[in-house]
């Protein structure tokens, strides 16, 4: 009885529904979890997990600022990214990134991480990742990667 | 002397100087307006007006479910939407949107907006925009797009 008129206190007390509240948090573990995996993907340099947990129409684009300070943009597609992670190189790749702000609506969510990108343990520069992922039936992925570039005033 | 209160005040009790606080706002303001620009543009029905505040290479993703209730992710240019506006219809496309999340970082801004969409007085669909913004030296433009489109569970 006590438990029941716990359930009918929390569901008349909250604004969401149980089941709303549980889902919301698994999917922010879940959303963690994908990004978590790309960028365990970048630092041990494999292409095939970073292909599992990025879209196939995936898009990755960097705002970064020309010699003269002006805000340049380009534009990436998923294989350009995994080629990358791919490729040998002797350093490892090492982005380390904090999470602001995750926004979550049906299928897409949105995410806001500055971060700090290493090669091996030197500096290299820092900004902020925004990822937009889309649940699919084999979980999160990536749909689209936006970050900022630059070498000073890091957040994190 | 009330003034000088309430500025020491704003120095004392915020975590931001005074100047970056107004920095913030007036990008606030601003980034608010392009998207603002954009939903006149739509509700008028005006195409060089949408595309003033599009960046060149702007990017428009939509997730939205299929029959079976499978999310379906679609990549596209702009001109397909600038098409559609700038073609002759007899009702209003007036898309509202509630401003939620407005994240800054340097020349990016990331706007997270539930929004509902009405043709001429009848609702239509709803759903969230995700816009991302770059600074220019003409304003903040939209270079990305990605949104979520149902029928029911509207958030606003």
């Amino acid at each position: 009885m006590k438990k029941v008129l716990t359930i009918l206190t929390i569901l008349i007390f909250s604004k969401m529904s149980i089941a709303q509240n549980i889902h919301g948090s698994s999917d922010t573990t879940a959303i963690k979890q994908t990004i978590n995996t790309l960028l365990e993907a970048i630092r041990i340099g494999d292409s095939t997990l970073s292909r599992s947990v990025l879209s196939k129409d995936m898009i990755k684009q960097r705002i970064s600022n020309d010699k003269n300070g002006k805000a340049m943009l380009s534009t990436k597609n998923s294989g350009d990214l995994v080629k990358v992670i791919g490729t040998p190189h002797t350093v490892v790749y090492d982005e380390k990134i904090v999470y602001d702000v995750i926004k979550i609506d049906g299928d897409l969510a949105c995410v806001w991480a500055p971060y700090k990108f290493y090669l091996g343990d030197q500096f290299s520069y820092c900004g902020v990742d925004v990822f937009q992922l889309m649940r699919t039936a084999d979980g999160w992925k990536v749909i689209y990667i936006m970050d900022t570039e630059r070498k000073d005033n890091c957040i994190p | 002397m009330k003034k000088v209160f309430v500025i020491l005040a704003v120095l004392t009790f915020s975590k931001m100087s005074y100047a970056q606080s107004m920095q913030r706002a007036s990008d606030t303001a601003a980034i608010k307006q392009t998207i603002n620009t954009l939903f006149d543009a739509m509700r008028k029905g005006d195409s060089t007006l949408l595309r003033s505040v599009f960046s060149r290479s702007m990017i428009l993703q939509s997730i939205s479910t299929d029959k079976n209730g499978k999310p379906v992710l679609s990549t596209d240019n702009v001109d397909g939407l600038v098409k559609d506006i700038g073609t002759p219809h007899p009702e209003v496309y007036d898309e509202r949107v509630v401003y939620d999340a407005i994240k800054i970082d340097g020349d990016l801004a990331c706007v997270w907006a539930p929004a509902k969409f009405y043709v001429g007085k009848q609702f239509d669909h709803c759903g969230v925009d995700a816009f991302q913004l770059i600074r220019t030296a003409d304003g903040w433009k939209v270079f990305s797009l990605v949104h979520t489109t149902r029928q029911d569970n509207c958030i606003p």
